[in-house]
């Protein structure tokens, strides 16, 4: 990659020293450390070193730099985020020490898939295309840090709050119906009477708060304020034909309110000897039901549509033993906790009520497994795994190039339907992919290595959609060639789950939603880079640091012929400045050269065998170094590394713990381990571990 | 952060002002006469502007006089102090035909300047340099400081009794329609920018959107105020966490904002209706429907013109692509530009390296500043105190992250157009800066120093976090004085 001259890689090499690439080659290393040079002109002042982190990645097995950071091609387009848990030394962070625990008091802007099942509907609807969105530098959507409801975004949810009370508002026989309100008794007065009662009124009102809006006890001047609100509302109706615009008007006022937009995670009562207050019994009860569901206990069994029949819950909602144990304080009892989570966080269900939630209806949620798993759970593998933006990636182009089923049949369209969808009504590689983690976490066993062997996977059927059968069959006929399974398969879901040959398939990082969502649109571009860079940042915990500043992270044109392996070695491994901080990745992604861009299993490469093959050098633990003949080997050693599963843990505490791990966690981090080893890699006792710990039930004020 | 200066006794330390050719820096009063609207709109270009795409031939012509050899790039320029080209031939540049007359359309080209040489190293470079090209300064982590247009729209003058201070908006390819990466309130608190076109509509013109959407934009002023009560309520009470009420702090002063704005927009009906746009489900087929995003740039392109011809605001960002948002965009009605009118992401675009790929990205820019054109035209031809609205408008396109995919933020290319009653130099100029590295380059920041200066905040010294990034402080006195 002929960028830059000698000169100039000379003047950048310390840097990228001090940045903790390593370096290899002959380069020289002679210039001044202390200054920041421009690469490209030789100038001292006005110029961007490269940036990165305040500290490295942490140890490595081979004796590198414990304090630097690692390399990067920078080539991800992400933003720029906050600063990251993987800057912690890992081996030191998985210690119980006498540090206490120290998160924060704060306030929890509900999010817009919160806000969406707190008003009682579901994905899809105008309501669910709220602003409310997670800022997109927060590494985990459950972050809390910096979140705002400025004017712009005020401005937009002003156009959906007004919406937030329809559930309440419609017949008793219409579509989207809540059980809170049609199946309660006191309710009626107010939705029938030309001129309800003051009591009923107050029943509405404080009703409305505490099962529609704040979802815990309302205070008294609290249900006053909106008692105000809609008595000046009633006052202002004809008659009671516009009652249902009265309920949509008192509830967008109770959801203009603090106590509705957030909640709260203060603590309560006396400080302990570190100045924590503990998190009250709503605050813990509903800090869990959002980190297990994203939905508040209590929110609302909704009718969608007549034949679907209602969501889980009755006329008090969703997750009742909740809030029984919020209202009754055994919520503080660990094992009560135990008890919530393990009924709560997944399992087998054949009809799928958890679907009601889900986009489009029944005909897709009936080809979906038989496996659920909690809303916030899914949430958690979905961005960890960051696959379920696959869609919205740069499209594939060529997709069974060097597999087998290249130029065969209609698998070019059938696979941009498994993407897209948009065909018939099996679902798409990423509902397939959480397919398969929801099997392995209703199992609940050794659930890491789990997801990174096993070999059931939930494939998409074609029966029904051959030529002839269906006037679809371009787009659908050879939906299963992407895993590699021919011929045809059955419109069940035994015929759907498929045991994947060995020497092709193991985990989840070698599903095909995976791949296609770690890679660009081309076979030989340098996707081998970007999975690379996810293996060592999320599966490593380790930094990367950004794009140096006058490095042009491009391959050359003249090599659009060659396999990306080739590519990358030649023009990158080859080269020792760029090799500095690539060794940190490329040796993780050629493993994944054995499939394409799109994830099809390939057959050749250019001309010659796929090649897997890579030696893992500059690990953080000496279990992971050595050479791996593929994608399939390597995903094996990280099942049996202690340190990737070190990595997995903390990647569950930021998700639900909604925030970084700093070393005052480390005995919660310990006790989470501990649990998971305990229960032969239970998920749930992993879980059960962090919502007891104090890094979840206790807060500092500040 | 950023300072009033007394001229004449700072003019010394403004380090190669001489260079300029007799600038005059003392005493300087802002140009605008008093009452005259002072605007400013910025388009920023995501992932880069290619400078030979702007560059006019007589511009080209002239620096390659001065190199002694074709200039590929701005490490070729050998010139040693600003060059001016006065009547350039502007519109002959690849993307900047937009500017030549055609048919009804008035010509722009002796109303723009182009800038040439201006360098960002500072802010990095990279695939963005999200927040740094609009604060001048880093953004690792976040904004560093207020991005122009937040400073800009501060002003006095500039922000006059309009209802918005400033309007975000823009296209980008993204599952959000929130970009929070582009520009900043203040150092740490990041500004979205609007991303759809229908959601922009609704925010600037709901309230004459329809008969009904009158009565539900009066019916807000109720959820406005009783919101307001609630959270003072909330935070008279509130102690024992700093995080939480930093955030109903916010929330106050949005509802604050809002409640002002609101009653500030029912009064404005009769603007409003004479210059909404075409709202969504107005036409048929709907343009809002549209996944194109040079379709989109065009409708937001007019909810922002509209915006400034109603008063709504006189400072509007409208970003294309801007931050990572260029990354999936995918331009289905440029496919003949596309090399085998294979049309692919933004990404794998930008990362091709060959005339063919490079031609497609020339004509992207040149939709963008087509659009600004458009913008251009329809404020002059609308007259208000000291000429046209033109006249009063500074309009300047750029990227944000210099001279192409992978920049070394080493040129940052940019056209001005109209504002001449603020001072800036539009007369049909190119101006390019000694190169990167060089002593007479002069920085981004220099651009914006200018703009403050024109709308009647006097600043020398925007942007840098780091001051020892800082080459010279101070306007340029080549496009504005």
């Amino acid at each position: 990659m002929p960028r830059l001259s000698p000169l100039q890689r000379s003047l950048l090499l310390p840097v990228l020293v001090a940045l903790g690439c390593p370096q290899g080659g002959d380069v020289a290393t002679d210039a001044d450390p202390g200054a920041t040079a421009d690469a490209s002109t030789g100038a001292t002042a006005g110029t961007g070193a490269p940036t990165t982190g305040d500290t490295g990645p942490g140890p490595t097995s081979s004796g590198t730099d414990p304090t630097g950071d690692t390399g990067d091609t920078g080539d991800t387009g992400e933003p720029p985020g906050e600063p990251s848990g993987n800057a912690l030394d890992q081996n030191l962070l998985f210690t119980c020490d006498d540090r206490p625990a120290l998160p924060p008091a704060d306030l929890r802007l509900l999010d817009r898939q919160e806000w969406t099942r707190s008003v009682g509907s579901w994905t899809g609807t105008n309501l669910a295309n709220n602003p409310l969105y997670p800022r997109a530098s927060h590494r985990y959507s459950t972050y809390s840090d910096g979140e705002a409801l400025d004017p712009s975004v005020l401005s937009l949810y002003l156009d959906v709050v007004g919406g937030a009370g329809t559930a309440w508002a419609i017949g008793k026989w219409d579509a989207g119906r809540v059980r809170t309100v049609i199946e309660d008794p006191e309710c009626q007065c107010f939705l029938n009477d030309a001129a309800p009662s003051p009591e009923c009124v107050d029943y509405f009102v404080r009703r409305y708060l505490e099962y529609g809006a704040v979802y815990r006890p309302a205070g008294d001047e609290q249900a006053a304020a909106l008692r105000e609100f809609a008595d000046t509302v009633l006052a202002g109706e004809a008659d009671v034909a516009q009652r249902p615009a009265t309920i949509k008007r008192i509830a967008a006022a109770a959801w203009m309110t603090t106590a509705a937009l957030y909640r709260p995670e203060l603590g309560a009562g006396e400080p302990d000897e570190h100045g924590r207050l503990r998190l009250g019994d709503w605050e813990l009860a509903q800090a869990i039901a959002y980190a297990l569901t994203r939905a508040p206990a209590g929110t609302p069994s909704v009718n969608r549509y007549y034949e679907a029949g209602y969501t889980k819950g009755d006329v008090d909602g969703d997750l009742g033993d909740f809030l029984d144990a919020a209202a009754d304080g055994t919520i503080q009892d660990p094992e009560v906790v135990a008890a919530l989570v393990r009924a709560h966080f997944g399992g087998l269900d054949e009809e799928r009520r958890d679907l009601l939630f889900e986009d489009r209806d029944a005909r897709w949620w009936e080809n979906q497994g038989e496996y659920w798993m909690a809303t916030g759970v899914r949430a958690f593998f979905r961005e960890w795994l960051d696959y379920a933006g696959l869609a919205d990636k740069p499209p594939k182009v060529e997709t069974a190039k060097t597999s087998a089923w290249w130029e065969v049949g209609t698998t070019e369209l059938s696979y941009q339907n498994t993407v897209s969808g948009i065909y018939g009504t099996e679902n798409t590689l990423v509902t397939q992919l959480d397919d398969m983690i929801a099997r392995i976490v209703a199992a609940d066993q050794d659930v890491f290595a789990q997801l990174l062997t096993s070999r059931l996977f939930y494939t998409p059927a074609n029966a029904g959609y051959q030529e002839g059968e269906s006037s679809i069959s371009n787009s659908t006929a050879d939906s299963p060639r992407v895993y590699g399974v021919a011929g045809i398969t059955a419109q069940t879901r035994e015929a759907r789950w498929k045991q994947l040959p060995e020497n092709e398939r193991a985990g989840v990082l070698t599903h095909p939603a995976w791949l296609g969502a770690h890679s660009l649109s081309f076979e030989n571009d340098p996707n081998l880079v970007h999975r690379g860079k996810w293996i060592r940042e999320e599966l490593l915990c380790q930094n990367i640091p950004d794009l140096p500043l006058n490095v042009d992270a491009m391959l050359s044109e003249a090599s659009r012929e060659q396999s990306a392996r080739q590519r990358i070695s030649e023009q990158i491994d080859a080269d020792p400045y760029c090799a500095g901080c690539h060794q940190m990745m490329n040796p993780l992604g050629y493993p994944f050269e054995i499939y394409n861009h799109a994830g099809f299993l390939r057959i050749e490469d250019h001309g010659a065998a796929p090649n897997g093959t890579s030696v893992l050098a500059n690990m953080p633990a000496p279990e992971l170094d050595g050479p791996v003949t593929s994608a399939i080997d390597m995903s094996v050693r990280f099942a049996g590394s202690k340190y990737a599963k070190r990595c997995f843990v903390r990647q569950a505490f930021r998700f639900f713990a909604g925030r970084e791990e700093t070393m005052h966690d480390g005995c919660t981090l310990v006790a989470m381990e501990t649990a998971y080893d305990d229960s032969d890699g239970s998920f749930a006792e992993l879980l059960i571990a962090l919502f007891n710990s104090d890094s979840f039930q206790t807060r500092v004020p500040e | 952060m950023f300072t009033r200066r007394n001229f004449l006794t700072t003019a010394g330390l403004l380090t190669g002002a001489g260079l300029f050719g007799g600038a005059a820096l003392t005493g300087r009063p802002t140009r605008a006469a008093d009452g005259d609207p002072r605007r400013i709109v910025i388009f920023l270009e995501g992932n880069g502007i290619r400078p030979e795409c702007v560059r006019d031939p007589l511009t080209l012509e002239t620096l390659e006089g001065y190199a002694g050899k074709p200039i590929e790039s701005n490490r070729d320029y050998g010139h040693d102090d600003p060059v001016l080209v006065s009547a350039a031939p502007l519109a002959e540049a690849r993307s900047l035909a937009a500017l030549a007359a055609k048919d009804d359309d008035i010509s722009l080209v002796e109303r723009a300047c182009l800038v040439l040489g201006l360098s960002g190293t500072y802010l990095g470079g990279g695939h963005s340099t999200d927040f740094g090209a609009l604060s001048a300064s880093q953004a690792a982590g976040g904004p560093a400081g207020p991005t122009i247009e937040t400073v800009l729209s501060a002003i006095p003058e500039v922000r006059g009794n309009t209802p918005f201070d400033a309007i975000r908006i823009g296209v980008g390819a993204a599952t959000t329609p929130l970009n929070y990466s582009s520009c900043a309130f203040d150092a740490g608190k990041p500004a979205p920018l609007l991303l759809s076109p229908a959601a922009s509509f609704a925010s600037l013109f709901g309230s004459v959107a329809s008969g009904e959407a009158g009565e539900e934009f009066e019916s807000r002023k109720q959820l406005l105020e009783f919101a307001l009560e609630d959270v003072m309520r909330e935070l008279k009470g509130f102690g024992g966490s700093k995080r939480g009420r930093d955030k109903l702090e916010t929330y106050e002063a949005s509802l604050l904002t809002m409640l002002a704005r609101n009653d500030q927009i029912l009064g404005m009906k009769g603007a409003l209706q004479a210059n909404k746009p075409l709202g969504p489900g107005e036409s048929d087929p709907d343009p809002y429907a549209s996944g194109d995003p040079l379709e989109q740039l065009r409708l937001q392109a007019d909810i922002a013109t509209a915006s400034l011809l109603s008063g709504l605001t006189n400072v509007a960002v409208v970003s294309f692509g801007a931050g990572s948002y260029y990354w999936s965009l995918e331009y289905p009605s440029l496919s003949d530009f596309y090399p085998s009118k294979q049309v692919i992401g933004g990404h794998d675009l930008r990362h091709g390296e060959s005339p063919a790929f490079y031609e497609t990205l020339h004509e992207v820019t040149s939709r963008g500043i087509g659009e600004m054109a458009r913008m251009a035209r329809a404020l002059a031809a609308r007259p208000e105190q000291g000429g046209t609205m033109l006249d009063n408008t500074l309009l300047l396109y750029m990227s944000d992250n210099g001279e192409k995919h992978h920049s070394n933020a080493e040129e940052w290319a940019m056209l001005m157009l109209g504002g001449n009653n603020m001072g800036f130099k539009t007369d049909g100029r190119s101006v390019t800066y000694p190169k990167s590295g060089h002593e007479n380059n002069r920085q981004t920041s220099n651009l914006f120093n200018s703009l403050l200066h024109g709308a009647g905040l006097p600043t020398d010294d925007f942007g840098h976090s780091n001051p020892v990034t800082r080459i010279a402080e101070g306007p340029l006195a080549e496009v504005w004085s």
